[in-house]
């Protein structure tokens, strides 16, 4: 189960920032990362687990960068939320190992789907909302903004990191 | 790379990208990413709170035997979206079933069990506290434990049955044993012959030798049987069991050592054993069946070992045995212990010495090339003299090649010869 949830994932995020870079008029992007998608499938297929980090941050970067160069938000935020899905069922996928018995697995599936794909839907619609609506932002609300949170980031990777 | 620490720097990146061009459809982008972040830090594990109980098929048991190890767990704290649970496999534990690591989820007071089955090579084995470690449901923060579940299994030597084993200390104890104790009185074995006195039986009286002096009778005495002090010393030092990286006869001197404890310990002996190695590891004298669980145990958990102090048999202490004791020494033997054997033997113990042999030992590994036989012919040579040496100090020895049957070579050397071949004057 999780593994056709995640190879659907790789396929539809890789897929749709292919899309938007061919919508924007940039097909050599999208057909690297056409290829790139399909590295990823093979990695996974092979068990790299290392390498779902790398689509992750190529997904983040490209993204960026499609939106920058005026390619459908839409397409790119799908790809962002598709490579997040893709990533952390990479690491779900790698945990599971540990569970021996099909109802272990079962046990722990289906639970951990339902809250990804409901963390991934919420940002999905938030993200969207913000990009349809365009509130607009004086440059210093925009500069407080970033500094506030830079600092809630940090503050709560440091207390992660402690252990909660 | 930790996960959460890897999510916030792409994170960053993002919140530069979108502070450098200053677009608000990038920041946008940032919306899945922290929401995850902070999903994973609501659904944070909290403290764990479980109990967890081990518990074995059996606690003692034979080399090899298959063993089921049932690990239940209860949470006693709140729900705990992920729990690994580990179970560290000894080492000499070979896992046969199961597994020993699970993953699992766990609800407010729900428990869970699983069964794994292993067997392993003599040992005693402490089993280590369990690793958990409890997850939310996103794997982004950890926290781990570990929990003490304690357990013991005892991997006996085995012990092959030995049908007789025949010794002669100088000096045995008051109860009635197997070991003949050179006092003339009741028994089976013709001592000598005495003046009649009241009480004798009549059918002890020696009529031949009472018809020869008319004004007395004589009568039969036999020799008494009785219990005996017998030490076991097991030779645990790595210069005379080691050979090469993971060749060791030291498994034979312990089969060889359980053996002997076995049948002289059936016999009624006080016995005593005491591990020579890296330390000493002395168990002290006792009789029957509680000791003789006690020196399974002590061979079950023996290791060799090297020692400085330890290296040659000088440091015995001998005063751990009874004077005039029997001691049995059970060693490959190296060159240097024939003082210390003989030294055993001037202070009045009656020693006996059950030697594994090295030779053929590292023979049965070695390739067949005319140097190995070469060399095998010096060495043979030499542990020949080494062993004349010591039968001529008045030691017994069994030369034991473990590629044979231990009993055959005990039987040969120990084995005490039947009354009616002793009575016609032949040996065994």
């Amino acid at each position: 189960m999780t593994r056709v949830v995640l190879f659907v994932s790789i396929v539809t995020g890789m897929g749709a920032l292919a899309l938007g870079y061919l919508e924007s008029g940039q097909p050599a992007v999208a057909r690297g990362l056409l290829i790139f998608a399909a590295l990823w499938l093979i990695a996974q297929f092979r068990n790299w687990r290392w390498f779902a980090s790398i689509g992750f941050s190529v997904a983040v970067i490209l993204s960026a960068y499609g939106v920058w160069t005026s390619a459908p938000s839409g397409w790119m935020l799908a790809g962002i939320v598709g490579a997040l899905f893709a990533w952390d069922l990479s690491d779900f996928e790698q945990r599971l190992e540990n569970a021996p018995t099909l109802s272990e697995r079962e046990s722990l599936e289906r639970p951990h789907l339902i809250r990804i794909s409901g963390v991934a839907a919420l940002g999905f619609v938030l993200s969207l909302a913000s990009m349809l609506f365009r509130p607009q932002f004086s440059f210093e609300w925009v500069a407080f903004l970033a500094l506030l949170a830079a600092i809630g980031l940090t503050q709560l990777v440091a207390r992660m990191r402690r252990g909660g | 790379m930790n996960r959460p620490l890897f999510l916030a720097l792409n994170l960053y990146l993002l919140l530069l990208a979108g502070l450098a061009t200053v677009s608000g459809d990038v920041l946008a982008l940032l919306a899945p990413l922290a929401l995850y972040l902070l999903a994973g830090f609501w659904r944070a594990p909290a403290e764990i709170k479980l109990h967890v109980r081990r518990s074995l098929s059996a606690e003692r048991v034979s080399p090899h035997q298959n063993v089921d190890v049932t690990i239940e767990i209860t949470n006693r704290g709140a729900s705990i979206e992920e729990l690994t649970v580990l179970d560290d496999l000894l080492l000499g534990l070979t896992l046969l079933e199961g597994e020993t690591r699970h993953l699992i989820r766990l609800a407010p007071n729900g428990s869970a069990s699983w069964t794994y089955t292993v067997s392993g090579l003599r040992g005693d084995y402490q089993f280590s506290p369990l690793r958990v470690s409890a997850r939310d449901s996103l794997g982004l923060l950890q926290r781990t434990e570990t929990l003490p579940a304690p357990a013991r299994l005892i991997v006996l030597p085995f012990v092959p049955r030995l049908k007789q084993v025949s010794i002669r200390p100088r000096r045995t104890r008051v109860y009635a044993g197997e070991i003949p104790a050179r006092v003339g009185g009741s028994g089976v074995d013709f001592f000598g012959v005495r003046e009649y006195q009241t009480g004798d039986s009549p059918r002890r009286i020696n009529w031949h030798i009472s018809a020869r002096h008319p004004n007395n009778l004589y009568a039969n005495e036999f020799e008494q049987e009785r219990v005996a002090d017998v030490g076991i010393l097991l030779d645990g030092r790595d210069r005379s069991n080691r050979f090469g990286v993971d060749k060791s006869l030291f498994e034979h001197s312990v089969i060889a050592c359980a053996a002997i404890s076995d049948a002289l310990i059936t016999q009624g002996n006080r016995l005593a054993l005491l591990v020579y190695g890296q330390y000493l590891q002395w168990t002290i004298p006792g009789y029957g069946k509680v000791q003789r669980e006690r020196i399974l145990q002590a061979l079950a958990a023996a290791r060799p070992g090297g020692s400085e102090v330890f290296a040659s048999l000088a440091h015995l202490p001998t005063r751990l045995f009874p004077v005039h004791s029997q001691i049995v020494v059970v060693s490959p033997l190296v060159p240097g212990d024939y003082g210390a054997l003989v030294g055993l033997r001037s202070r009045g113990y009656q020693v006996t010495v059950v030697s594994p042999d090295p030779v053929s030992f590292e023979l049965s590994y070695l390739p067949a090339t005319s140097e190995v036989e070469t060399a095998a012919r010096i060495v043979r040579l030499e542990r020949g003299l080494l062993l004349r040496r010591l039968q001529g100090a008045g030691i017994q020895t069994v030369d034991w090649d473990v590629e044979q049957p231990f009993d055959a070579a005990v039987r040969a050397a120990l084995g005490r010869t039947p009354q009616w071949l002793r009575s016609i004057g032949r040996p065994a």
